[in-house]
């Protein structure tokens, strides 16, 4: 496996009309890793993903994309469903699944490929691209449900199914926002294993408040603080370092 | 779903047999079939409002220029049928001395067909694709599509050596001559029959691309539209086809139109009767290809029998009225209502009725 990180975050700054959001965040995220982004709110963790997944155009930097087989992509620039396509996923903070639609459809729109208006109109899906799509649902747990509008599942199952539906494009890279908000501890903690589970298969970027679940499935953590990179390294040695409790002061129940 | 085509069956049915109850006596006047004609055409219009507004979420209260522009197109060439390829009187009087550019093609049917899809396809393909890919969305895109229409109203009139302005295309038959007087029935018929194989047709195709995974993905635009981008898609083309498709349906439907109505006004593009075919799907219950069919039928029969007596007045004020409460109460229009609200209205009442029951049982215990 080669060792070079599969993003590498440049020199990355953010200005939304003369507030800066991020700045000058430099960060590189290892191949098959759980990489943590944490920090109080407003501290740009939302924007960071924003950027590396093309909603939101850096005002300086750059992010690179390495990929198995040893080429580099620059992220930055690129519009967001060729992001996409390179293999890099990404979950909402707000739950954002196709209500209208049933689960295995949710599925079956997000597969990898097939993106075209002729495929779409006139592609089947495959046999093996079902059985894979009931092995993602499997896993994630939510097989029982496959038929169901997925507009009327529980929240938490709503958060597994997005993630779900990352998953079966076969990403390289999957970024998770906040994907535990809203659960409760046992589903969090399974919400945990689940992406160790993944992480197998792909690269893991989440950002999460709830710190029982960092120090459950963590490999590196970066806080970010207004915008900037205050610290990053194992979790027990973040977690212990006094600047980044004084960052969190007032939130003590969080870094307890 | 199957229910959606039996009903769908039984409309062609009873269509189908209108002109034959016309020939046996039933029906007494054939201005009530050219009627029906019309509502085919409106049947039309509304199934690809739908597809862009219903499955995909994009409000467009422009559809009447594309209504308008392929019953411009089909009203060109009947008009040269009329004059036998000379230049019009409105041309004459515009200071015209030979048939416009623009006019030429439409000298020959298979050319006019033709244009009957390419004009609405190109203008609606430009549109959207600049809209689309800007990403306006929501209520900036139907103020933008009523702007448009707007602006191609002003233009139909301001050309009025090529257009006839304010009167529009007049003094003119069907595609397979007269269909006015008896000894013209059998014209009729034709004509009839053929808006209804139309409206097949545009029904088959609009089933078959809202089942497909292409459909999906336009109800997961309505849905979330960023997440559909962040599955990879590239969201602003699909759009823009859907769109184009839509238009084109509604050009097809203004072609129909002009054969039973026997005129082309700019009136036909107009803000006000782009949005009366919004209400019709409204009313119909969007996201349905059958409910946009029944919505264009059931609101144009109602106007046919009431705004002529008493009603005329307030015909309009009842229709807003019934578009606000349908808005208000009954999103998903007529077939909403037969499909979820009366089920769980029933479900309701007879839980309720089953937790009498138990009750009534113990007394008499
Ligand atoms: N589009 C925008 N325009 C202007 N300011 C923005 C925009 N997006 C984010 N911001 C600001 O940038 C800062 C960082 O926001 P961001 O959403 O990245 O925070 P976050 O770390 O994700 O916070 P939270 O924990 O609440 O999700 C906030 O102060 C926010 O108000
Ligand atoms: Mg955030």
């Amino acid at each position: 496996m080669n060792n070079t990180p599969v993003l590498e975050i440049k020199n990355v700054s953010v200005c939304f009309d003369g507030f800066y959001a991020l700045t000058d965040v430099n960060a590189n995220v290892k191949r098959n890793s759980i990489h943590f982004f944490i920090g109080p709110n407003g501290a740009g963790k939302t924007t960071l993903l924003d950027i590396i997944c093309g909603k939101t155009k850096p005002t300086e930097g750059n992010v690179i994309y390495n990929t198995q087989d040893g080429h580099s992509v620059r992220l930055t620039g690129l519009p967001e469903y060729q992001i996409v396509r390179h293999g890099i996923g990404r979950k909402f903070q707000v739950p954002s699944v196709f209500k209208s639609l049933s689960v295995k459809d949710n599925m079956l729109l997000s597969l990898k490929g097939h993106k075209s208006i002729i495929d779409c109109i006139f592609g089947k899906p495959s046999k093996e691209e079902f059985e894979h799509i009931d092995y993602v649902l499997e896993r994630v747990g939510l097989k029982e449900r496959t038929d169901i509008c997925a507009g009327t599942l529980a929240h938490g199952e709503k958060q597994w199914l997005e993630i779900a539906m990352q998953l079966v494009q076969k990403p390289e890279i999957i970024m998770l926002d906040e994907p535990a908000a809203g659960m409760g501890k046992l589903e969090t903690f399974k919400t945990g294993e689940i992406l160790k589970d993944i992480k197998k298969e792909c690269t893991i970027i989440v950002i999460e408040h709830d710190m029982d679940f960092v120090r459950q499935t963590a490999d590196i953590v970066t806080v970010l603080h207004e915008g900037k990179v205050l610290t990053e390294g194992l979790v027990d040695e973040v977690l212990a370092n006094e600047t980044v409790q004084a960052v969190y002061l007032g939130r003590s129940k969080a870094v307890s | 779903m199957k229910k959606q085509n039996i009903c769908f069956t039984i409309i062609v049915l009873i269509l189908a047999a209108m002109p034959i109850l016309l020939q046996l006596g039933f029906i007494t006047a054939s201005s009530t079939v050219l009627f029906i004609g019309k509502c085919i055409a409106f049947a039309i219009v509304a199934m690809g409002l739908d597809l862009i507004w219903g499955y995909t979420g994009i409000l467009s209260l422009g559809h009447g220029l594309y209504f308008a522009l392929g019953g411009y197109a089909m009203a060109m060439y009947l008009k040269l049928q009329a004059t036998g390829g000379q230049i019009t009187d409105f041309m004459h009087i515009g200071g015209l001395t030979e048939l416009p550019m623009i006019w030429k093609p439409f000298l020959n049917l298979p050319l006019s067909i033709i244009m009957i899809f390419v004009i609405p396809a190109i203008v609606s393909g430009l549109i959207g694709y600049f809209i689309f890919k800007n990403r306006v969305k929501g209520v900036y895109f139907s103020i933008i599509s009523q702007a448009l229409t707007w602006a191609a109203y002003s233009i139909f009139i301001a050309l009025s050596p090529y257009t006839n302005g304010n009167v529009g295309i007049t003094e003119i038959q069907t595609i397979v001559g007269s269909i006015r007087g008896d000894k013209n029935r059998m014209n009729m018929f034709i004509v009839f029959y053929g808006a209804l194989i139309i409206m097949v047709l545009t029904y088959a195709l609009c089933r078959f691309s809202t089942s497909t995974k292409f459909g999906k993905l336009l109800i997961a635009i309505r849905d979330g539209e960023n997440r559909t981008y962040f599955s990879g898609y590239q969201v602003s083309h699909f759009k823009t086809f859907a769109y184009v498709l839509s238009a084109v349906i509604a050009a097809v439907a203004g072609a129909v139109f002009v054969n039973f109505n026997g005129s082309i006004t700019p009136s036909q593009m107009t803000i006000s009767y782009s949005i009366t075919m919004v209400i019709w799907v409204a009313v119909g219950g969007r996201g349905t290809i059958i409910g946009a069919i029944i919505g264009a039928f059931i609101i144009n029969l109602c106007e046919y029998n009431l705004s002529s007596g008493s009603l005329v007045d307030i015909w309009q004020y009842i229709i807003g009225l019934i578009f606000v409460i349908t808005i208000l109460f009954f999103k998903g229009g007529l077939v909403g209502l037969v499909r979820e609200q009366i089920p769980t209205f029933i479900s309701k009442l007879k839980n309720k009725s089953h937790a009498e029951t138990p009750v009534k049982s113990k007394k008499g215990a």
